[in-house]
């Protein structure tokens, strides 16, 4: 049985089949083929599927689609302002080396957003809180919070043609 | 090998906001048909192909149980609440249930409290789960929902039976969970768990008061994760009823009252390392408790 529903993801409007227990990463990668969102574990034990549901950060693996209906979504593909620019949060892991592979990046730049969305200024203790939920095997994580940290400051300095912070 | 990874198919998925259709569904399903709430243990479940005889998921998500309500007998909080609402209403900062701020912050990454409901973690019934165990030392009792549309209630502790099995029927949901108000108690949550963000190894919830002199004139402590279901420490209670707490009558406490005891052993933690542990989880549970009753 197949429902047809739409959701609200990165600000537009996207009709999609479903199975109705299809969760949302499955429609995100297989339905609308926006692969940014990883497939990991598949079952919430290791962020990479992190997608931001109002706002709130959600792994998208054990995620309903049918819950997301009315909600706005975001995924990796949405933090980027259209015009192949990179957001601040993107260019700081960019510049700091905040990744190597890179496949948990895009979990990890939505739990970022999230976090610092709410939290202009987080503390050490606030960023372990907000990424606890993303394993990430390559970089020691020791750069993934230098990058977090000159994000947060690149947003709460935001000015026209400022220097990406180092 | 099979990973059971293609074994969960069911044939629909309800999400509606009438209760007599869902309730209905799950009586007449029986055990081909799951609550699911938020859905993170559900998936797990599903994923690691626990669940095959399921073939009707019905949400109760869209049922209105997503409220807290403060009265006059105590708190009381829907089903649906999700955990990351209740710790920012405040709730686990009341007299008495501070046992349920701490669990609420110890349950993480904060991509399942976003979305984990109260209800999930009551009914899901592992010995991995942290919230009963705090839920029990507050007291907790669940009023439950019965698809003739009658209520009915029970205390927490008499709800569970066995890992995954609790004394809920088919045609029935857990519509809320009551917190009794208190007047001198305080309360703790303390887990150790392999990570900061997994499910825990052994936790404890302890609440308790005090006379005048320090000692304890009550105590209650329940365990999780060294049985299948939540466990209450009635021998451990007894020699800690009456006496000045330190660490060090806490430690001996354990050590006589668990003496023979064989904890539940998970692929993180056998029963040997649990015990091992669990004078620690104890010890620190009871001080915060009782840190807590001197202000």
């Amino acid at each position: 049985m197949l429902d047809s529903i739409v959701l609200k993801i990165n600000g537009r409007e996207e009709s999609v089949r479903l199975k109705p227990y299809d969760t949302l990463s499955r429609v995100l990668r297989d339905e609308l083929g926006m692969i940014g969102t990883k497939r990991g574990c598949d079952y919430g034990g290791c962020g990479a599927c992190t997608v931001s549901i109002d706002g709130k950060a959600v792994y998208s693996c054990m995620f309903p689609a049918q819950y997301a209906e009315g909600k706005e979504i975001l995924t990796v593909e949405g933090l980027a302002p259209i015009g192949g620019a990179l957001s601040m949060i993107q260019e700081s892991f960019l510049v700091n080396g905040g990744l190597q592979c890179g496949y948990c990046t895009s979990g990890i730049m939505i739990s970022t957003k999230c976090l610092l969305d709410k939290n202009p200024n987080p503390s050490l203790n606030d960023i372990q809180e907000a990424l606890a939920g993303n394993i990430c095997r390559c970089t020691g994580y020791g750069r993934i919070l230098e990058s977090i940290f000159a994000a947060a400051k690149s947003l709460r300095e935001v000015k026209v043609g400022a220097p990406i912070p180092k | 090998m099979n990973l059971g990874l293609a074994v969960f198919r069911p044939k629909d998925f309800l999400l509606t906001d009438k209760k007599e259709e869902v309730l209905g569904r799950l009586k007449s399903e029986g055990k081909h048909a799951h609550i699911i709430a938020g859905g993170t243990g559900f998936y797990e479940l599903a994923r690691r192909g626990y669940i095959p005889e399921v073939k009707h998921v019905v949400s109760i998500m869209q049922l209105g149980l997503d409220y807290i309500k403060d009265e006059q007998t105590g708190l009381t909080i829907g089903a649906t609440t999700i955990l990351q609402n209740l710790l920012e209403s405040g709730a686990g900062d009341r007299m008495g249930l501070e046992a349920l701020g701490d669990a609420l912050r110890e349950i993480r990454p904060v991509q399942v409290r976003n979305v984990a409901t109260v209800g999930g973690e009551v009914c899901i019934s592992v010995p991995i789960v942290d919230l009963p165990t705090a839920l029990l030392a507050c007291g907790a009792s669940l009023k439950i929902l019965k698809s003739d549309g009658t209520e009915y209630s029970i205390s927490l502790e008499d709800f569970y039976i066995d890992a995954f099995l609790t004394k809920l029927k088919y045609g029935e949901i857990v519509k809320e969970v009551t917190l009794p108000k208190k007047s001198d108690e305080k309360s703790a949550f303390v887990k150790i768990g392999r990570t900061a963000y997994d499910f825990n190894l052994i936790n404890a919830g302890v609440s308790l008061s005090t006379n005048g002199d320090g000692k304890l004139s009550s105590i209650k402590v329940f365990l999780g994760g060294i049985k299948r279901t939540p466990l209450r420490a009635l021998s451990f209670e007894k020699k800690l009823l009456g006496k000045k707490v330190d660490e060090r009558t806490i430690v001996e406490a354990v050590e006589d009252a668990f003496e023979k005891e064989k904890l539940f052993p998970s692929v993180h933690g056998s029963s040997e390392y649990k015990m091992a542990i669990l004078p620690i989880v104890l010890r620190d549970c009871v001080m915060k408790a009782f840190e807590r009753t001197r202000g």
